[in-house]
C-alpha cells in the first residue's frame, strides 16, 4: 500500500509542476492586465512547435530540440517570448483601458490565431517527437521505479519557483511587479512605468510557458496544434481554485487540482475513468461553493475596512 | 502657481461628474476640497492624477499640461496622490511599501537617509517594517500611504480623505503627521474631506464642491460666516476657526 502511495504523491507533483508553471504564467500576466490570458495555452504550443523544423510533413525532425538542453530552453524561450511580445503589441496593448471582456475576447482571438498560424504551417496531423529519450528511463527511488522525467519535472519546477520567488522578493523589479499586479493603477499612480511592468510579465510569462512546453512535449511525446488547451484550461481552473490575482494561490491550486486528478484516477472504476475530468469540475465547483474567492484569497478582491 | 485647473468638465459615461470646475494651489499652500459624497471631489482628485481623463479644460502642474500624461509621468514630476481607502500594498511588507515611494523619484540619492528619517518619525511602521502591510490597523495604514507619499519627496500631496473610517483620535494623529512634516519640508498639500471639522481649521484656502461645481471659495473663516446653511450639513463648530493652528 505505501508504495503504491507513493507513486500517486509523485504523480500528483509532476501533473502539479506542469500546472504550476501553466498557472503561473496566468496569474503573473492575470495581475498586470486583468485579463485571462485564453493564449497562454498557445504560448506553450509555440514552445513545442520551436523544437521541430517547420514544415507539414508528417515526420517530425528535432532541430532546436536537438541541441544541448540549455540552448534548447534558452531558444525556445526566446521564441515564446517574440510571441508573447508580439500579441502584446499587436492585441493587448491596442485593447488597453476598454473593458475586460473585450480583453478576454482578444485573447480568445489571438488563441485561435496561433493555433492556425501553428496549423498552417505544421499541418493538422499529430507530430511524434522524441525529446530527451534518456529522460524516459526509470530510477529507483525508495523501493519504487520512478521515471526520471517525473523528477526532473518536479526539479525544475522546484527550481524556476524558487528563482521566481527570490526575483519577486528582493529585486526591485519584482516588488514593482508584485505592487503593480495587487493594485495596477495605484503603481502606476507611485510612478511604476506600466509598459516596463506589463513586458516584464510578459517575459516571465513567456519563459514559464517555454518550461511547460518542454516538460510537456519531453512527456506525451506528441505535438499538435491544440496541444496546449487543455493544459490552459486545468491551469486557468487552478488559478481560480487557489485565488485568482494570487501567485502562491495559483500554485496551491495548481497542486491541489493536480491531486485531485490522480486520486480520481487512482479510485473510480474503469467505467467511470473515462468521465475523470467532469468529477474533476465537480469538485472544482465544490471548492468554489466552500470558498468563493479560491483557497489562498487575494489581498485585492476583499478591502479592509 | 504650482497647480492650476482651468475649467474641466469629466464625464463617466454619460454622466457628468464635473462641470466647469477651475481651482488652484500655490506653492507651500494648505487647500482643502470640501462636499458632500458623490459631489465629485475624488474624480476631480483621479483627474489630477492621470487616472481619468478631462472632456474638456487643462490641468497643470509646475506650469506643465498635465492632462495627457499617464499616471506614472505626473507622479514623476511630484504630484503624489494618496486615493482613498488608503490604498496599501497589501501582500508586500512595510518596507516594500516604503520603497515603492523612495523609487518614485529617480536619481535622487538621499533614498536611505530619507527611509530612515521616516521610520524614526513613525516608530509603529519601524516596528513592524518587516510585516505584511495587510497586518496593520486602519489608522497604521494611513500612516504607511503618508509615509509611502512622503518618501517620494513630491512638490504636492494630494490626499483623499485621510480621515475616512478612522477613530477621531487617530484623526487628529494623522492631521499633526500632516503638519509636522508641512513645517519640515514647507509641503504643499491638498486635502479632500467630506467632514470639514479636522481639514478647516487646517487649511490656508477653502474649495466646496457640489454636484460636479465648485459652490465656495474662500479661507476657511469666510467659509464659515457664509455659509450658516452648510454648517448644519458639515457640522463643524460655529466658533470660526482662524485659518492654520
Amino acid at each position: 500500500m505505501m508504495p503504491a502511495m507513493l507513486q500517486y504523491v509523485i504523480d500528483a507533483l509532476s501533473l502539479g509542476s506542469l500546472y504550476a508553471l501553466t498557472a503561473l504564467g496566468i496569474g503573473l500576466l492575470f495581475g498586470v492586465l486583468r485579463v485571462i490570458n485564453f493564449a497562454h495555452g498557445d504560448f506553450i504550443s509555440v514552445g513545442a512547435y520551436a523544437l521541430i523544423v517547420p514544415s507539414a510533413n508528417a515526420l517530425a525532425v528535432l532541430y532546436v530540440g536537438a541541441l544541448p538542453w540549455p540552448l534548447v530552453l534558452l531558444l525556445t524561450a526566446m521564441s515564446v517570448i517574440m510571441v508573447a511580445i508580439l500579441s502584446e503589441l499587436m492585441v493587448f496593448r491596442p485593447l488597453r483601458g476598454t473593458t475586460p471582456a473585450t480583453l478576454m475576447i482578444g485573447s480568445f482571438a489571438l488563441s485561435f490565431i496561433i493555433q492556425h498560424l501553428l496549423l498552417m504551417i505544421y499541418g493538422s496531423r499529430p507530430k511524434a517527437v522524441n525529446l530527451w529519450p534518456e529522460l524516459t528511463t526509470q530510477v529507483n527511488l525508495l523501493g519504487l521505479r520512478v521515471q526520471k522525467l517525473q523528477l526532473a519535472t518536479v526539479g525544475a519546477t522546484a527550481m524556476l519557483l524558487g528563482a521566481l520567488t527570490l526575483l519577486l522578493r528582493t529585486t526591485r523589479t519584482g516588488v514593482e511587479l508584485r505592487a503593480a499586479a495587487e493594485d495596477y493603477q495605484m503603481a502606476r499612480m507611485l510612478g511604476i512605468r506600466a509598459n516596463t511592468v506589463i513586458a516584464g510579465a510578459l517575459a516571465l510569462s513567456g519563459l514559464l510557458a517555454a518550461t511547460a512546453s518542454l516538460l510537456y512535449t519531453a512527456q506525451s511525446g506528441i505535438l499538435s496544434y491544440q496541444m496546449g488547451v487543455p493544459l490552459m484550461m486545468f491551469a486557468f481552473i487552478s488559478t481560480v481554485v487557489g485565488g485568482l490575482g494570487n501567485l502562491l494561490g495559483a500554485v496551491v491550486g495548481a497542486f491541489v487540482v493536480a491531486a485531485i486528478e490522480v486520486i480520481l484516477q487512482a479510485t473510480l472504476s474503469d467505467q467511470l475513468r473515462p468521465f475523470r475530468e467532469a468529477f474533476v469540475f465537480v469538485l472544482v465547483i465544490a471548492i468554489l461553493l466552500w470558498r468563493p474567492y479560491g483557497i489562498l484569497e487575494a489581498h485585492s478582491s476583499r478591502e479592509r475596512v | 502657481m504650482l497647480l492650476s485647473i482651468q475649467d474641466i468638465s469629466v464625464h463617466h459615461g454619460q454622466i457628468c461628474a464635473l462641470r466647469g470646475v477651475s481651482l488652484h494651489v500655490r506653492q507651500g499652500e494648505t487647500v482643502s476640497l470640501l462636499g458632500p459624497n458623490g459631489a465629485g471631489k475624488s474624480t476631480l482628485l483621479w483627474t489630477m492624477a492621470g487616472a481619468v481623463r478631462a472632456r474638456s479644460g487643462t490641468v497643470e502642474f509646475g506650469g506643465r499640461g498635465i492632462g495627457d500624461l499617464p499616471p506614472e509621468s505626473i507622479a514623476r514630476l511630484g504630484l503624489a496622490t494618496v486615493p482613498e481607502r488608503r490604498r496599501v500594498f497589501s501582500s508586500l511588507t512595510v518596507e516594500e511599501n516604503l520603497r515603492l515611494g523612495l523609487w518614485a523619484q529617480s536619481g535622487y540619492r538621499g533614498g536611505e537617509h530619507d527611509l530612515h528619517q521616516v521610520l524614526d518619525y513613525f516608530p509603529k511602521l519601524a516596528e513592524r517594517r518587516r510585516s505584511l502591510a495587510a497586518r496593520l490597523s486602519g489608522g497604521e495604514q494611513q500612516m504607511l500611504v503618508i509615509a509611502r507619499a512622503l518618501l517620494s519627496r513630491p512638490r504636492l500631496i494630494a490626499l483623499d480623505e485621510p480621515s475616512f473610517g478612522l477613530a477621531p483620535m487617530v484623526v487628529d494623529q494623522v492631521y499633526d503627521i500632516l503638519q509636522d512634516w508641512r513645517a519640515r519640508r514647507n509641503l504643499t498639500l491638498l486635502i479632500v474631506e467630506q467632514t470639514a471639522t479636522r481639514a478647516l481649521s487646517f487649511s490656508d484656502r477653502v474649495y466646496v464642491l457640489r454636484s460636479g461645481q465648485i459652490e465656495h471659495t474662500g479661507s476657511p473663516a469666510e467659509i464659515c460666516d457664509s455659509e450658516r446653511l452648510e454648517q448644519a450639513y458639515f457640522g463643524f463648530p460655529s466658533t470660526a476657526p482662524q485659518g492654520r493652528s
